[in-house]
């Protein structure tokens, strides 16, 4: 979450780039945000490009209900990792998000890495469900733009 | 002895920094055509305190010449930067490889000042923690993550 920026007219830029590849930082991550963080990741450290699939995964069911699958259960370090290494997403976890992408949700946060989807593949399926849905209208921009507006100056 | 002592580590230390500056700025960014690499501190003026990393902050400066606002991150240079140069430089290299899509933050400059490595980034906005996303259109949201996908499937077309 804190590696996308919006821009003043409301696109989004992808920031700080290595420390996902840096197999130190990842308890700190545990901590903070530990949805992000793939399984295979805390079962064997293996960093490779699904990772960060998952973690768009995540970052868009997160848009839809901040609580995420195990948020608010975790109580150690220890015991957190086993919950997500031994956790396969399914259907009930992701409630909140629209059906139409449902199935491409499933896809980004499939427990083995090898049966995840890849970032390109997933990017094809979001714009072609986004066509069926209909692109953007200023309207529902603005409406963003104003509520990241009263956010940053309530912080 | 002592302070002598104390004087020849100092030097060695700066030694090594402008040993490795050399390496890394000379050889490498120097022959990347799209990255400015000919400023100083003097040139800009700081306007406000913006977040914190993991090896240095980011604030607002103000170019003087043009008034265009620049996101820089200051890293400092310490011992453990000096005993692998990688973490640093690695993520700056990676950046730099992938500016340029519309969806990344885009590495603009890089300079030294003393001690410290200055990176010149676009001013890209805010960031989303707080942000109350249930008043966010679904469509928005939608939008947001085929530009997220765009730039993660970017970064893993050029093997980062």
């Amino acid at each position: 979450m804190g590696n996308c920026l919006i821009t003043s007219d409301g696109t989004l830029k992808l920031t700080d780039f290595g420390f996902s590849a840096n197999v130190d930082n990842v308890p700190k991550k545990i901590l903070g945000t530990p949805n992000y963080i793939a399984p295979e990741i805390y079962s064997s450290k293996r960093v490779s490009s699904a990772a960060d699939v998952w973690a768009c995964g995540v970052f868009f069911v997160f848009m839809f209900q901040p609580a995420i699958f195990l948020q608010g259960k975790k109580t150690t370090l220890s015991l957190l990792m086993k919950e997500v290494v031994n956790h396969i997403v399914d259907i009930d976890d992701i409630h909140a998000v629209p059906d139409l992408y449902k199935p491409i949700v499933l896809e980004l946060l499939a427990y083995h890495r090898l049966f995840r989807i890849s970032a390109k593949d997933a990017l094809i399926k979001f714009k072609e469900a986004e066509a069926i849905d209909g692109s953007v209208k200023k309207a529902d921009m603005n409406v963003a733009l104003n509520t990241i507006k009263k956010s940053v100056k309530s912080a | 002895m002592f302070k002598l002592n104390l004087k020849i580590i100092f030097n060695i230390n700066i030694l090594i920094i402008n040993r490795m500056w050399e390496e890394f700025f000379d050889d490498k960014i120097k022959k990347i055509n799209t990255i400015k690499t000919d400023w100083t501190i003097n040139d800009f003026e700081k306007s406000k305190f913006l977040g914190k990393g993991a090896y240095g902050s980011v604030d607002l400066y103000i170019e003087k010449a043009t008034g265009l606002e620049y996101a820089i991150k200051t890293i400092t240079i310490t011992d453990k930067i000096i005993d692998d140069p990688s973490i640093v430089f690695t993520e700056l290299l990676n950046q730099i490889v992938v500016s340029g899509h519309p969806n990344i933050c885009s590495i603009v400059g890089t300079f030294r000042d003393g001690n410290n490595l200055m990176c010149v980034q676009d001013m890209c906005g805010s960031n989303m923690f707080g942000i109350d996303f249930t008043k966010i259109p679904t469509k928005v949201k939608v939008k947001w993550m085929t530009e997220l996908l765009s730039a993660v499937a970017h970064c893993h077309k050029l093997g980062i």
